[in-house]
């Protein structure tokens, strides 16, 4: 308490402490002001994987589970035995007796002298119980709130944190005595598994996103944060580490979209790559430039008409952050319809008055770059940005190239890339003919992929700038 | 009609504190103060100040002791809890 002078002089420095941060993700249940935790979700939502993930990040505490039994949980969840191991985490012993006893028989006051048993012997633990309904249920509305109360008082005294973690998705006494709730939800959209935590209080902490995407792949917790696409100046760039090609597939310079495309991508084949309704302008640069870069550093080429939002200088610029200029200007070529007054020789100005005149200026500027320095042929990658070709030619006028260009696609092995976005409106034509229909999306903030045809999985996508290049990795959300 | 003893006014007093806390939460606060500090529930009335000791080092400042007459002019005391 501060005295009548101490309390002229200011805010109480505590307060300070107590300042509003924003929520960026599972670190906000670690924040000062977060002592007790509810984690809600129907039955297989990932509630546990969920606790196991916070104690591993907290580093020490107490798993009481009365649920299933020890072998059973080391057997589901490796991550525990992984922690038990390292000593961060004692499986409690909710009985007096030195051996272990699961708590499946146990009742309320046996859990919580387990509770105040590792709380004291622990400095600052954090105690999962899984599941609270298991005690809670033998006890009445009074005796429930009186028992939350405690235990929150009990954390707050001991610095612990306490996770309760229930399968109730109704408001109880518990929402409104803990610090923090979230719900995991397991929905389908599309006819794919989506998963999905929602904030719905997280005490001393701003929630600008209600919901973010998660996954329990690999039986661990995993939260996707919004997307953070890097234009070319945000890192310090490096040359691109390539992935070497195949004998039928060119590789697209990430493992894990090779794997999504059945190794790589076939010779010889177009692919349409849909980009979400919300996703910025720039969103796909970085998957389109290792792509090319990867393409490039295997002996191809580049062709490329930029979406609208981005510019020929784009793009070049993102190729020559990874790869030497003298590669880049013998390999790249970018057309524009006169957004650039630039003279470079990557960059060829088409003609707007003639989709026919314009496909001629493609493939006689692609035949320039395509024989290589030892006067062969190489392949090219084609990205072709449709909504620009839609503004500035009719799409019925557009369809008549369809052909012609899927066969010299196909006669010189190259690949074609069509980017369309939400309002394309060829993209369900383009579905029809393409081999691979992609659609890059975004999904709580977090960027996702999934293939439409042949129909995959939803993953999330993450570039990671780590070596210096864009390397575009996977997880799918399952 | 047998009167009540004095520790048993106390353990009375205890026990109307300890309620806001709930049956489970006090049988196991009870369970780790005696297996901890070593102090059984019949021995509070004569340890007091342990007692004490040992429910703050448990609920930190939530655990407060004020000192009231009753009726009868007895003094006792009765342990709120927040």
């Amino acid at each position: 308490m501060l005295s009548l002078e101490e309390s002229a002089k200011g805010p109480h420095p505590d307060w300070k402490k107590a300042s509003r941060t924003t929520n960026t993700g599972l670190e906000s249940f670690l924040n000062q002001g977060i002592r007790t935790i509810l984690i809600k979700g129907e039955p297989g939502t990932g509630k546990t994987l969920l606790g196991l993930e916070l104690l591993k990040r907290h580093g020490r505490g107490v798993y009481l589970s009365s649920r299933v039994s020890e072998k059973g949980i080391f057997d589901q969840y490796p991550e525990l035995g992984t922690l038990l191991k390292e000593g961060r985490v004692k499986v409690a012993k909710p009985q007096k007796s030195a051996k272990f006893e699961d708590i499946r028989l146990a009742n309320a006051a046996t859990v919580m002298e387990s509770i105040l048993e590792s709380i004291t012997k622990l400095n600052e633990p954090l105690v999962i119980l899984d599941s609270w309904d298991t005690v809670a249920k033998e006890l009445d509305s009074v005796e429930r709130m009186k028992a939350e109360k405690a235990l929150v008082t009990i954390a707050d005294a001991r610095k612990a944190r306490i996770v309760f973690i229930s399968e109730n998705p109704e408001l109880a006494s518990t929402d409104y005595a803990v610090d923090a709730v979230v719900t995991l939800k397991d929905e389908v959209r599309d006819g794919r598994r989506v998963r999905r935590i929602e904030w719905n209080k997280l005490r001393g902490s701003d929630v600008p996103q209600k919901s973010h995407l998660f996954s329990l792949f690999g039986a661990r917790f995993k939260l996707f944060n919004p997307v953070e696409s890097k234009l070319p100046q945000g890192y310090k760039p490096k040359q691109f580490l390539r992935i070497k090609n195949s004998m039928d597939s060119y590789s697209t310079g990430s493992k894990d979209l090779d794997a999504l495309l059945g190794g790589g991508m076939k010779k010889g084949t177009r692919i349409l790559l849909e980009l979400g309704k919300y996703l910025g302008s720039d969103w796909h640069l970085p998957l389109t430039t290792s792509i090319a870069c990867n393409f490039i550093s295997n002996g191809g080429c580049n062709m490329s008409i930029p979406t609208s939002g981005l510019t020929p200088e784009n793009i070049k610029e993102s190729r020559l952050r990874h790869l030497n200029a003298e590669t880049v200007e013998s390999s790249l070529r970018i057309g524009h319809f006169g957004e650039t007054s630039s003279s470079e020789k990557c960059l060829f100005q088409m003609d707007p008055s003639s989709p026919m005149k314009s496909f001629e200026q493609v493939w006689n500027e692609t035949d320039k770059i395509r024989t290589d320095e030892n006067g062969g042929r190489r392949a090219c990658l084609m990205f072709l940005g449709m909504d620009k070709l839609e503004a500035v030619f009719r799409p019925e006028n557009l369809a008549q190239l369809d052909a012609r260009g899927a066969a010299m696609i196909a006669h010189y092995g190259d690949v074609g890339i069509f980017i369309a976005k939400h309002s394309t409106k060829r993209k369900d034509s383009l579905a029809d003919v393409v081999d691979t229909y992609l659609k890059l999306d975004e999904m709580d903030g977090a960027l996702t992929i999934c293939s439409l045809k042949p129909p995959s999985r939803i993953y999330h996508v993450e570039y990671d700038h780590s070596r210096g290049y864009p390397d575009v990795k996977m997880t799918p959300v399952a | 009609m047998v009167q009540q003893s004095f520790e048993d006014k106390i353990l009375g007093c205890v026990d109307r504190g300890m309620a806001s806390l709930g049956e489970s939460a006090t049988k196991a606060i009870l369970w780790h103060i005696e297996h901890n500090s070593r102090l059984k529930r019949k021995e509070i009335p004569t340890k007091p100040k342990e007692f004490i000791e040992a429910l703050k080092e448990m609920l930190g400042p939530g655990g407060v002791c004020s000192r009231k007459t009753d009726r009868e002019g007895s003094a006792f005391s009765i342990w709120n809890f927040k």
